[in-house]
């Protein structure tokens, strides 16, 4: 996978690493925590920076979904799919109301706003046009476009029928269109 | 649309290649430090309170005091009491961050200052800056309920931490049973317990009333509610029970699974027969006492109000002084009307009625009705019903 490569950009890979469980293998083969938090934390962090339309804030989120999860990793090594479980209440996190964190890291990501790197052209056209989209339509396209989950796995991490998703789909990819088609348009004569 | 597709995978992946590269993960030892922070908190918490499990009685409506009250718990049975003068042991010395975790105790919630749901439509029972009560308490008090077996928690909003689900009672002087609110509490970031919303309130427009609940595994709520028990006391047959299951759906409560109500009752109906008048000789001013008696019976679904109408006649006087169980309404010409107290469905009461006359007059027959009274002491057109009755002497 794409992003698990990228993922490992810049950190060396744990000495005495095991193996994931092959299928089929003995259910009882721990997943080792750390690998699947060097696996899947970016691109979460990722999806909930394109939802939330703050980078610092979706890294704080899914830091915290991560806490959630090793508190009962025990029990969500034995789930079919632990990632869909974290996604799931990474997501509920940012669209809870209340956003209940206390990750030691919120300060320290507040001090380091000022010497993060500049975001680029593609990132604020992106940005810009997702902040028009209602919640509904913005969820269903960043979770099928960088989360690459179809329509089923959208439906079941919403509980929502299929048929909803496909309308919010339907008009989230039509209006980002439009408005990113526009902002290309503004570019150019610029 | 398929153009757009593509285009927005483009997009898209560029937008995750540029933004990748500013993630900056606090790491795996931070999650298994926070993780271990978090339940030492935990474990100081719970330490500071003496709880005692307590095995709540199951308390029965036919049970509830007639002010709306639960009998007291039996003697000896303790509620968990917070300390109130020692401080609480802390596990570090720097300042502990308060709980932060959605899993409020019953303690807790008793000494919170809680912003409420609506009740419904009665407009009495407190919404705002609630303090709960534990037990008894005065009219206008909410008490966190204990039949039930207190709190629940659950995650209903799949955030991966537990929610704490409590029933909460209005107490009320005339309302029985009284207002009911199933609630739904977290804590928002600063600690503070804060209102998520309500799950449930029983429908007021029937005598319903939530007997108790469970929290599921999926964070759905399930509730049992009974409609009020008959009079005499008797438990709840299937057709006065159901379960309303409800769900989290981003936004607010809704059910999911179960009726929304009980059907709706047939409405009362009421029969009614009657003895002959018979008076007795006359006294030493010449006036004849005589008494019937006249038996209704509610033969419908619902509870109704009864108005007994007889004749408006000179020869018959009603003993209104001695009409005790008969609140009289109108008087001549319009008949004898008279209001009795309402008949819950199936019921059937019998009323007695003296008449006084001054005359000798012949036997006669006569017409006494019944109907249904509206709120305002009207008689509904449908529902009732009218016998004939003797009027004669004894001698």
């Amino acid at each position: 996978m794409t992003v698990t490569m990228e993922a490992w950009l810049d950190k060396p890979p744990p000495a005495g690493r095991r193996p994931l469980p092959a299928a089929g293998g003995d259910t009882t083969t721990t997943i080792d925590f750390d690998e699947f938090y060097h696996a899947h934390f970016r691109s979460l962090t990722v999806q909930l920076a394109a939802y939330t339309g703050d980078l610092h804030q979706a890294q704080d989120l899914t830091q915290e979904a991560f806490c959630r999860a090793f508190a009962r990793w025990a029990k969500l090594i034995h789930y079919d799919d632990p990632l869909a479980w974290i996604r799931r209440v990474a997501w509920n996190l940012a669209r809870s109301r209340w956003r209940r964190l206390r990750t030691a890291r919120s300060f320290l990501s507040r001090q380091r706003e000022e010497h993060s790197p500049g975001p680029t052209p593609d990132r604020v056209a992106l940005t810009a046009a997702l902040t028009l989209l209602p919640p509904n339509h913005r969820r269903a396209v960043v979770l099928h476009y960088l989360a690459d989950m179809s329509v089923t796995e959208i439906a079941r991490q919403e509980r929502v029928a299929e048929g909803t998703v496909k309308s919010w789909l339907h008009r989230g990819r039509s209006a980002l269109a439009t408005h990113l088609t526009e902002r290309t348009e503004e570019n150019d004569r610029g | 649309m398929a153009d757009h597709d593509e285009l927005l995978h483009g997009d898209f992946a560029a937008y995750r290649s540029a933004l990748i590269a500013a993630v900056e993960p606090a790491g795996p030892a931070a999650v298994r430090s926070t993780v271990r922070r978090r339940r030492r908190m935990a474990v100081a918490a719970t330490g500071a309170l003496a709880l005692a499990l307590v095995a709540a009685p199951v308390v029965g409506y036919a049970a509830l005091n007639r002010d709306g009250s639960s009998p007291p718990l039996p003697a000896g049975s303790a509620d968990p009491v917070p300390n109130t003068g020692a401080p609480t042991p802390t596990a570090t010395p720097s300042a502990t961050a308060s709980p932060t975790t959605g899993r409020i105790d019953r303690a807790d919630l008793l000494t919170a200052r809680l912003d409420l749901p609506a009740w419904g439509p009665d407009g009495s029972c407190p919404t705002e800056g609630v303090r709960l009560v534990d037990g008894e308490g005065d009219v206008g008090d909410v008490r966190l309920e204990n039949a039930t077996r207190g709190v629940r928690y659950i995650d209903v909003d799949g955030d991966g931490t537990a929610e704490t689900i409590a029933v909460l009672e209005c107490l009320t002087r005339d309302l029985v049973p009284p207002p009911q609110q199933v609630v739904a509490f977290d804590r928002d970031a600063t600690g503070r317990i804060v209102t998520i919303g309500q799950v449930a309130h029983p429908n007021t427009d029937q005598p319903e009333w939530f007997r108790s609940l469970e929290v599921r595994p999926d964070g759905s709520v399930r509730i049992e509610v009974w409609l009020n028990p008959p009079s005499d006391g008797s438990s709840p047959t299937s057709a006065n029970r159901q379960s309303r299951t409800y769900r989290w759906d981003g936004q607010r409560f809704v059910q999911t699974g179960g009726p929304s109500s009980f059907p709706e009752p047939a409405p009362a109906k009421l029969t009614i027969t009657a003895t002959d008048l018979v008076y007795g000789p006359p006294d030493e001013n010449g006036m004849r006492r005589g008494t019937m008696t006249v038996t209704i019976t509610n033969t419908g679904g619902s509870e109704g109000q009864p108005i007994v109408t007889f004749p408006s006649r000179d020869s018959d006087e009603p003993e209104h002084t001695e009409w005790s169980d008969c609140r009289p309404l109108t008087a001549k010409p319009d008949g004898y009307r008279c209001l009795v107290e309402p008949l819950a469905p199936g019921k059937r009461k019998t009323y007695t009625f003296p008449f006084f006359t001054p005359t000798d007059a012949p036997p006669a027959t006569a017409t006494v009705r019944v109907d249904l009274a509206d709120a305002d002491g009207s008689a509904l057109p449908s529902g009732g019903d009218q016998t004939t009755y003797l009027i004669k002497r004894s001698t």
